[in-house]
């Protein structure tokens, strides 16, 4: 069995480095696994540490956003038959042991998409950023018809039969949630697992958080756009 | 009547005219005649061929009459369910506005998905792997 570790990273030079140090080379019942770093625009020395840690390097010319990202690194995975994708953060949030139990329930056949909970288990966690998490929860939910405690998540599994049917058009951080539509209309089977989180000042100037309402705003507009007017 | 009663009649009916033309008449014949103008501009360098020239002449002409002819809109207004003609009008701006930048967000959003799709063929061409640690993990 093939397994993708894709690593979305824009201008991530400060934490890739241990990040990619930190993931696992091997896991059960797996014989290959590849570290895929999707480059996304970054202007520092984040594709030259991927290369030296050996992980295979995608680059994007122009920054597209986590969408964008996630959409050629599964463009990869569906070209190279992978059987099954795993997305990781480069910003040092998430802790390479919650890796095996997201993988797990892919790997033994029981799901289709594993979401990678930091609500499960929420402690330590921002006050904002549990409320702004849960509020696109709702936002997801009312759009998509699919509920999950964490739909911003950057820890998520994928099998062979998702990659091949998720169909990502966002590109920006709206991608989380569109997994959902496609988990929605694709009849995906979904599964969450708890995973901790490590908030760092640093991660924290990331994804949804304080000060980033008009951020939110622009998620909403895009789900909107996304779940009424394409195809 | 002597020449300078004539003369004052003259000027007195000039401004009365000037009275009956509020500026904002003015101000959209001058828009108007500007907008038009640079329909020409673009038919003469070729950005336009001479069905979108007579549109856009016949459009900005139809402008300047509604303008300048009274009550011309009070069928809109009627048919519209309101009162007054410039209500309609008012009304019928946004609703084309609303659509102008509907369809303006539709195009972004395609134009940014076609850059994307660009950028990802770019990268999948270029994928760079470093082999020389690859063969090291190897051994080990």
């Amino acid at each position: 069995m093939k397994v993708a570790i894709i690593i979305p990273a824009y201008n991530e030079e400060k934490t890739l480095g241990e990040v990619l140090e930190s993931i696992p080379k091997r896991f059960p019942k797996i014989s290959k696994t590849e570290i895929i770093v999707i480059s996304d625009g970054s202007r520092d020395e984040t594709a030259s540490i991927a290369l030296k840690s050996g992980a295979t390097l995608i680059e994007h010319d122009l920054n597209r956003g986590l969408g964008g990202a996630l959409g050629t690194g599964f463009e990869y995975a569906r070209r190279n038959n992978f059987d099954a994708v795993l997305t990781f953060d480069a910003d040092g949030q998430h802790n390479s042991e919650d890796i095996w139990p997201v993988l797990r329930p892919i790997i033994h056949g029981r799901a289709d998409v594993v979401i990678g909970s930091r609500l499960k288990n929420p402690k330590g966690m921002p006050w904002f950023r549990i409320v702004g998490i849960w509020g696109l929860n709702i936002i997801t939910a009312l759009f998509y018809w699919v509920w999950s405690t964490d739909s911003q998540s950057g820890l998520r599994a994928f099998s062979k039969k998702a990659i091949k049917n998720i169909d990502i058009h966002s590109n920006k951080m709206e991608v989380s949630s569109e997994f959902f539509f496609e988990i929605g209309r694709k009849e995906l089977k979904l599964v969450e697992v708890p995973i901790k989180s490590i908030y760092t000042d640093y991660s924290l100037t990331k994804g949804v958080g304080k000060g980033q309402f008009k951020h939110g705003i622009g998620i909403i507009s895009k789900l909107i756009y996304r779940r009424f007017f394409t195809k | 009547m002597c020449k300078n009663e004539w003369k004052r009649i003259q000027i007195m009916s000039f401004l009365n005219f000037l009275g009956g033309l509020a500026l904002i008449k003015i101000i959209f014949t001058l828009f108007a005649v500007f907008a038009w103008s640079r329909a020409v501009i673009r038919f003469y360098t070729k950005d336009l061929n001479l069905k979108e020239l007579f549109f856009w002449s016949l459009l900005w002409a139809l402008m300047i009459v509604l303008v300048f002819v009274p009550g011309k809109t009070n069928f809109l207004a009627k048919m519209l369910g309101m009162e007054r003609g410039n209500d309609a009008m008012f009304f019928l701006g946004i609703v084309a506005l609303f659509y102008a930048s509907y369809r303006l967000y539709v195009k972004s959003n395609e134009q940014e998905k076609e850059i994307t799709r660009l950028v990802r063929a770019l990268a999948l061409k270029n994928i760079r792997k470093q082999k020389t640690v690859q063969r090291k993990r190897k051994l080990v």
